[in-house]
């Protein structure tokens, strides 16, 4: 549930009603008057917040929500912040996809509706099915638009509006009232008769998959920045670091107070002396409130050290011959490339949220090079898709028992994918099955392979690998038993 | 294969120490550690809790020898299924090569996942330092790590002191007595006995110490666990 698309009801709806930037720095305006959210980098830092103002008890919609799960939580929450910020005007879905987003939100429009409605809920689900062909063509027509802007490889507007047409036409012959009536037909049918982009609006529509959207993110082009232009060139992360920390600081005076805007990018533009330069992102995994670590920037410095390693060497093993003196830094500018930014007017609900309910793990997590992964389980069959990461969803608690059995039978380790390999030499002793699974042969078209047979043995080394045959008699290792 | 890494300071000082204590004589180490009460992070397995003292105990190191593909990871698990069914938070560093961790596998032998958090690294001390100086896991296993020098261990020893908090190092190798390592309060070597593909009279797991809790090796059947 990472994407919300948003709009009103009322004609001049604008940046100066809604700022997405309170939400996520990842938007983009769909239409005028419309607005899709990308919540995916702030998502764990909404699902803490939303937490911690439901265990606060600080408002009767969240409180009632304590026991329930992190998503409806935060679902609650960003209902009321969306309520806030735009009135009772407002028309919002949230959805795992993008695209279903869109054709729920105009669903919502064409029947007056108005609120804030997630895809989970039975109501966004039946949004969704109850679409009529007329919006599904209707909102195709808008993504091509912007594939168009975007620039998609292979892509010809005419084409794809007569490709449209064509197939109109086809669902009118057919009796086909609904998208929802034609589920049943395999995206590959589409592509053979109406092309690779209808095919992708097709898959977006039948699967949560949504490769290839068009994303043309806002941009604010005054970002706040600080340039520096050094006294004398510098080499070693030693000596920047502290010139770094100054430029931190100026940063800050830019952001403003404490908890009033949080940085999940920066971009350091370094100029050498050869007046070549390069761009270093220095990137938070989670919101960084950057005036709170002032004046130290412990957190800020160390990510800034990470992406300094990582690109400066690269950048100076060609100047061996000029001498590394030439790529000595001379200057550099230093961007707030993505941030969140709370307005004055909400400061009441997120105020004392991000002041006092800082959470210790995010911050750890922001200091470290790489990733803490939290997991999930998810309800699928397939070893590959049956976890994610968190994302605060809960499995139906009617899977759980089926779910935990299939679990106790597979390895603790997988390879990412599986490695093949001979068919084992010796099936007689150090052999035992474990379960048969069929793969989804929507994926691959390829239904001779489909199936697994999983097996657990021991490899010449006395291990306890998983292994499993496929419908082609194919052998390959999957995992390795603890 | 069993393999040893050289360690670089006997065994016979770490049991001058441990002799010490039992005199009466308080290092520095032992001064703290007794100074309040400690968490024991157990199995919930009387037997399996019985050998480990009670459990493993904040401010310490343990070194495990559990060559991987070999079942005993599971001893591990069990206690670490403990520890996030008491809210705990967990952090298992996967230093195995080319090998993800799979989370249904983890939640079904009882691991609360939302109380761990998986990373792949196989030199943690270099790339994770920030863990090691906030007091926010509990209970951090380091599993497979490339090879620790002395004044690594020296570090996570100090660490777990500093954050009241415990450390498992999961060796893919067995230990053993002839070289050891005063850093590790605990060093213990988990077989499993029989095939481990099918639970049957005689398999299971064998717990053997190379240093503390009890001298008497440990037999714990499948169904036990």
């Amino acid at each position: 549930m990472f994407y919300l698309a948003l709009s009103s009801r009322r004609q001049d709806f604008s940046l100066e009603d809604f700022n997405p930037e309170s939400l996520t720095p990842r938007f983009m305006q769909w239409q005028e008057g419309t607005w899709l959210l990308d919540l995916r980098p702030v998502w764990p830092y909404w699902c803490h917040q939303a937490g911690v103002q439901a265990s606060a008890g600080n408002n009767l919609e969240t409180r009632d929500k304590l026991g329930s799960s992190q998503q409806e939580t935060l679902q609650a929450f960003l209902r009321q912040v969306i309520a806030r910020m735009c009135g009772d005007d407002v028309i919002a879905v949230m959805d795992a996809s993008p695209w279903r987003a869109l054709i729920a939100l105009e669903v919502m429009r064409e029947r007056g509706l108005s609120g804030f409605v997630s895809a989970q809920h039975p109501i966004g689900r039946n949004l969704v099915s109850e679409a009529s062909w007329d919006i599904w063509f209707r909102m195709a027509d808008e993504v091509a638009v912007h594939w168009f802007a975007t620039g998609r490889e292979r892509f010809n507007l005419q084409v794809f509006r007569r490709q449209a047409r064509q197939m109109a036409q086809a669902v009118i012959r057919l009796g086909i009232h609904k998208p929802a009536g034609l589920v049943v037909m395999p995206a590959l049918a589409i592509r053979r008769r109406y092309g690779a982009a209808l095919h992708d609006l097709w898959m977006w529509t039948i699967e949560s998959n949504h490769e290839g959207f068009p994303w043309i993110l806002w941009r604010n082009e005054e970002g706040i920045r600080v340039k520096r232009h050094l006294d004398m060139p510098l080499l070693e992360w030693e000596h920047i670091e502290s010139v770094l920390r100054e430029d931190m600081d100026r940063l800050c005076a830019l952001l403003g107070k404490q908890g009033a805007g949080r940085v999940l990018s920066l971009e350091w533009r370094v100029v050498f002396l050869d007046f070549s330069s390069l761009s270093i992102p220095i990137r938070f995994r989670h919101p960084h409130d950057l005036p709170a670590e002032s004046p130290h920037h412990r957190t800020a410095l160390l990510q800034a050290c990470y992406a300094f390693q990582d690109s400066i060497p690269a950048a100076r093993d060609g100047a061996v011959d000029l001498g590394l003196y030439e790529k000595a830094i001379a200057s550099w500018e230093l961007v707030v490339t993505e941030k969140i930014h709370v307005p004055p007017t909400m400061r009441d609900l997120f105020g004392t949220l991000m002041e006092a309910g800082e959470d210790r793990l995010r911050q750890l997590e922001n200091r470290l090079p790489v990733a803490l992964n939290a997991y999930e389980v998810t309800s699928n069959w397939v070893p590959e898709d049956g976890y994610r990461v968190c994302a605060g969803e809960e499995v139906q608690p009617g899977f759980q028992n089926s779910l935990k059995a299939i679990g106790r039978k597979r390895p603790l380790f997988v390879y990412p994918r599986p490695r093949a390999c001979a068919q084992p030499a010796n099936q007689s002793r150090a052999w035992s099955f474990c379960e048969r699974i069929m793969d989804k042969w929507w994926r691959s078209g390829n239904a001779s392979v489909m199936q697994r047979d999983y097996y657990m043995m021991q490899d010449q080394d006395h291990r306890a690998v998983w292994v499993f045959k496929d419908g082609a008699g194919k052998w390959y290792v999957h995992g390795m038993y603890n | 294969m069993v393999l040893e890494f050289p360690s670089q300071i006997p065994e016979s000082i770490a049991d001058i120490v441990d002799v010490m204590g039992q005199h009466g004589v308080r290092t520095a180490a032992s001064a703290k550690v007794t100074d309040h009460e400690l968490t024991r992070f157990g199995a919930g397995h009387a037997t399996l809790d019985g050998f480990l003292e009670g459990g493993l105990a904040t401010g310490a190191v343990s070194e495990w020898g559990m060559p991987a593909g070999q079942g005993a990871r599971e001893i591990a698990l069990a206690i670490i299924a403990r520890a996030t069914a008491d809210r705990n938070l967990v952090l298992w560093v996967n230093g195995q090569d080319g090998l993800d961790v799979y989370p249904p596998a983890w939640s079904a032998r009882g691991v609360d996942l939302r109380f761990i958090r998986f990373v792949s690294d196989s030199k943690p001390l270099e790339s994770l330092k920030p863990v090691f100086l906030e007091p926010l896991f509990r209970l951090i296993v380091l599993d497979s790590p490339r090879h620790l020098g002395s004044e690594e261990w020296a570090f996570i020893a100090r660490q777990v002191r500093t954050l009241d908090a415990h450390i498992m190092v999961l060796q893919d190798f067995f230990l053993s007595g002839r070289r050891g390592n005063i850093w590790a309060r605990l060093r213990v070597n988990c077989k499993q006995r029989g095939n481990g593909l099918v639970a049957s009279a005689g398999s299971g797991w064998r717990l053997e110490t190379i240093r503390g809790a009890a001298h008497q090796p440990l037999e714990i059947g499948p169904l036990d666990m």
